[in-house]
């Protein structure tokens, strides 16, 4: 009988990248590839991505209906690039919380949102997005950019955000995905698992983390199934807006 | 759509990189802070919408609030903008459509385009002092000197060319070669007139 549940204990297992790891072991190897990469991480963004992904977070904040005076949670918020632009735009009355698993992670984000004199307005909080220490009904929009394969139970993450946020508020989650142009597909997979590695270890000396973003890229849900789990917590109107040739799409589901 | 985000990327990297040199940039954008701007360029199918914080510009491609002064206006139009005397001008000659406080947008116009940049200061950041101020007084000497020399050189191009190369005409060969040609055209005009003339006499 103990057995029997030692065994089902045991099975509580999850991806890391393309290996499986007990559950509760995910969140700490997680952890790991962020404290190495965060004091690295703006220049790896820029360079392992030739810069198109600050066009990718530009088409989000577009999709954001952000406004003055709103509150917004930047969930998985990293070094801050969301938090930034929703701070200027919503103000001196609005508010947006950095949220973070990472404490390293934030704190290289707060030194670089103080140093673009980002004040006032803004509040670091660590927390995991599958248990948000917020009330509800509280934001106007969440956003978790880049951040949600990195989530070991993802419906739940989800079923938090939809929680903290206000009726009518809205849910953007931006997110690698699955492009369906085969020349596209081979060309990324080379890039993916050849060059990006090897550019990992050359300038950041570590080449694991940056096999763990290829890996965990190709194990995350793709378009419609990230859709049917939006769905699934509540959210309606989703929708989804590929990138880059599906290599990054957006989603956008309400509250209502 | 990431053309748009592309463009408007740009706008503001390049807005905000001037506004950063501004002397005067924190100041004007802290009184216009918090104001929405929404622009319609008419060579652009949408608007981009300018949101002015003490920090800096950011320019969006989608707003869903009301901005505080809506204008559309062609490309070629934006420069007199800043001109209060010609705004009216503007809007009547229809290069100009607003909407909202035009006292707000011209400065808001101001904040783009009367900018107080010390660029010894700028450069020195790169170059160091010494160096920069050596710059900048070199260039400041350099177009001084460069005017007057100016002058100078073009009239002694004008003489080298002339007279050491004899690449081009003097002006006195000019005057001769243009009686030349007066004369070439008067002789032409006869021997015409004289063919004229005996082709006549033939036909009858
Ligand atoms: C690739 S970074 C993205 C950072 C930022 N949003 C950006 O787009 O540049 C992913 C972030 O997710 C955070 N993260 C991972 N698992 C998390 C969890 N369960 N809850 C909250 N944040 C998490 C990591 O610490 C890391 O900072």
């Amino acid at each position: 009988m103990t057995e029997q549940v030692d065994n089902a204990i045991n099975q509580e297992t999850t991806h890391f990248g393309y290996q499986t790891v007990a559950k509760a072991d995910k969140v700490e190897k997680v952890a790991e590839v962020f404290h190495s990469v965060a004091t690295k991480y703006d220049v790896m963004n820029d360079f392992m991505s030739l810069g198109i992904h600050r066009v990718w977070k530009r088409f989000a904040i577009d999709c954001s209906g952000i406004r003055p005076g709103q509150k917004v949670l930047d969930l998985a918020g990293g070094t801050g690039d969301l938090t930034a632009k929703f701070s200027r735009v919503v103000g001196e009355q609005g508010h947006v919380v950095l949220a973070d698993i990472n404490d390293s992670m934030l704190k290289v984000g707060r030194a670089k949102l103080r140093d673009l004199g980002i004040e006032g307005n803004v509040e670091y909080v660590q927390a995991n997005a599958e248990a948000l220490p917020f009330p509800d009904n509280h934001f106007d929009l969440v956003t978790i950019a880049f951040g949600l394969r990195n989530v070991t139970d993802k419906d739940k993450a989800i079923r938090s955000m939809f929680r903290v946020l206000k009726p009518g508020g809205r849910l953007l989650v931006l997110e690698f995905s699955k492009t369906e142009q085969p020349m596209l597909s081979k060309l990324y997979d080379f890039y993916s698992f050849n060059i990006l590695p090897a550019m990992g270890k050359v300038v950041a000396n570590d080449s694991e983390s940056y096999r763990y973003l290829a890996e965990s890229i190709r194990m995350h849900p793709d378009q419609e199934t990230l859709k049917g789990m939006m769905e699934q917590a509540g959210f309606e109107g989703v929708e989804y807006y590929n990138m880059t040739g599906g290599i990054v799409a957006l989603h956008r589901g309400y509250k209502f | 759509m990431p053309l748009l985000n592309l463009i408007s990327a740009g706008v503001e990297t390049g807005i905000n990189s001037l506004q950063q040199w501004d002397r005067q940039g924190q100041a004007r954008r802290k009184k216009l802070a918090g104001k929405v701007f929404s622009i319609e360029l008419k060579e652009l199918p949408k608007p981009f919408y300018f949101v002015i914080s003490t920090q800096q510009v950011d320019v969006l491609g989608e707003y869903e609030g009301t901005p505080d002064v809506r204008v559309k206006l062609s490309v070629t139009a934006l420069d007199e903008l800043k001109d209060s005397a010609k705004t009216t001008s503007l809007i009547k000659q229809d290069k100009l459509e607003v909407e909202g406080d035009i006292q707000l947008l011209q400065q808001f116009a101001q904040l783009l385009t009367e900018m107080d940049i010390d660029w010894e200061d700028e450069l020195s950041r790169y170059l160091g002092d010494v160096l920069a101020h050596k710059l900048c007084y070199g260039l400041g000497q350099a177009r001084r000197v460069a005017g007057r020399q100016l002058c100078r050189i073009q009239r002694n191009v004008a003489e080298v060319i002339t007279e050491e190369y004899r690449l081009a005409p003097s002006p006195l060969e000019v005057a001769f070669f243009c009686d030349q040609v007066t004369q070439l055209e008067q002789h032409s005009e006869q021997v015409f007139a004289r063919l004229d003339k005996l082709l006549g006499r033939v036909v009858k």
